[in-house]
């Protein structure tokens, strides 16, 4: 009886995922460690696509509603998930999310994940893209410590670059350890801060929603 | 990661399989776990006991065996096979760009029932 032990999680994130593809709009599940600027970066995803893209976004937490806050004051779009304390989103999850958005209105739907680099990796939630947002602060070691993570990401965005004078870190090291671990990965260093080296990122990602449209 | 959620999800499975078969108990239930995939098969394995213990009968005394199945890479530039473990999926022959095959699973590979 070959199965995969997440099968009730694979089934729902099917579902999910022909409700994306019915409404024509791409998603994208934002995993990162706590701190690592995910909230920020999805801000400055959300300014810099406006009026290019028709965006949503859903918001991972444990408890609070500080970041679904930040993003509702852009005037985007966003639903809340509470996990109480769950370390994870996972395809149910979203799904009931789902029934408070107007998927049909949106081109693109942004998901923070809860902070974690563990065990977000396994839950599949009908995304299209995962992307890890990794900050310099976090050292170059991460992707050897959590593969899981950054082998199933199709762009990985190292945050946080206007820091690089304050730490030991060296930008081409973090890269090339990424690369390790996903050759094939798509990378971007910039500051969601500072907004320094996000339009790259900004064009990439219109052009993967273009290519749905 | 959350073994124990996961040992659950391996004795509902296997549980509702064997009592649709007519099985009265669980002899042998074998996992393939990825070196990839975020799960520490020891806690998987305290988790599905404890848990087996509470389900009676049916999976009394059941053995649970865990495969590990190591992460592999295959070469994009010259096809090699080479294990990506710690060192990546970076080719250890050319240096060209892997592509991960195995190492992320996380499976009921069978189980035996009687």
């Amino acid at each position: 009886m070959v199965e995969r032990i997440l099968k009730a999680n694979d089934a729902v994130a099917r579902s999910n995922r022909s409700r994306f593809d019915a409404a024509g709009v791409l998603v994208v599940n934002f995993i990162g460690s706590p701190g690592a600027g995910k909230t920020a970066v999805l801000e400055q995803t959300v300014k810099g696509l406006r009026g290019r893209v028709a965006l949503a976004c859903i918001e991972g937490d444990p408890y609070t509603t500080r970041d679904a806050e930040r993003i509702a004051a852009l005037d985007c779009p966003v639903v809340q998930i509470n996990t109480q304390g769950g370390c994870h989103l996972d395809a149910s999850l979203v799904s009931q999310a789902l029934d408070q958005l107007d998927l049909a209105a949106a081109d693109l739907l942004l998901i923070e994940n809860v902070g974690n680099l563990l065990c977000p990796s396994q839950y599949d939630l009908g995304e299209h893209l995962t992307v890890v947002v990794l900050s310099v602060t976090e050292g170059a070691d991460k992707p050897e410590k959590y593969p899981a993570a950054f082998q199933r990401a199709q762009a990985v965005i190292i945050n946080k670059v206007d820091a690089l004078a304050l730490t030991d870190v060296d930008l081409d090291a973090v890269t090339a350890a990424i690369r390790r671990f996903n050759p094939q990965a798509a990378i971007f260093p910039l500051s969601a801060r500072t907004g320094e080296g996000v339009e790259p990122w900004l064009l990439w990602l219109e052009d993967r929603v273009k290519a749905v449209r | 990661m959350h073994e124990l959620g996961l040992a659950q999800s391996v004795i509902e499975a296997v549980g509702a399989d064997a009592r649709r078969r007519g099985f009265r108990r669980v002899k042998r239930v074998t996992l393939r776990v990825g070196e990839w995939s975020a799960v520490l098969p020891d806690s998987l394995e305290t988790g599905f006991q404890i848990l087996a213990s509470l389900e009676g009968e049916l999976f009394a005394g059941t053995e649970l065996r865990i495969e590990r199945e190591p992460a592999r890479g295959v070469c994009t530039a010259c096809g090699r096979r080479f294990l990506a473990g710690r060192g990546g999926l970076i080719c250890p022959d050319c240096g060209g760009d892997g592509r991960l095959e195995n190492g992320v699973e996380l499976e009921i590979e069978s189980y035996e029932g009687e």
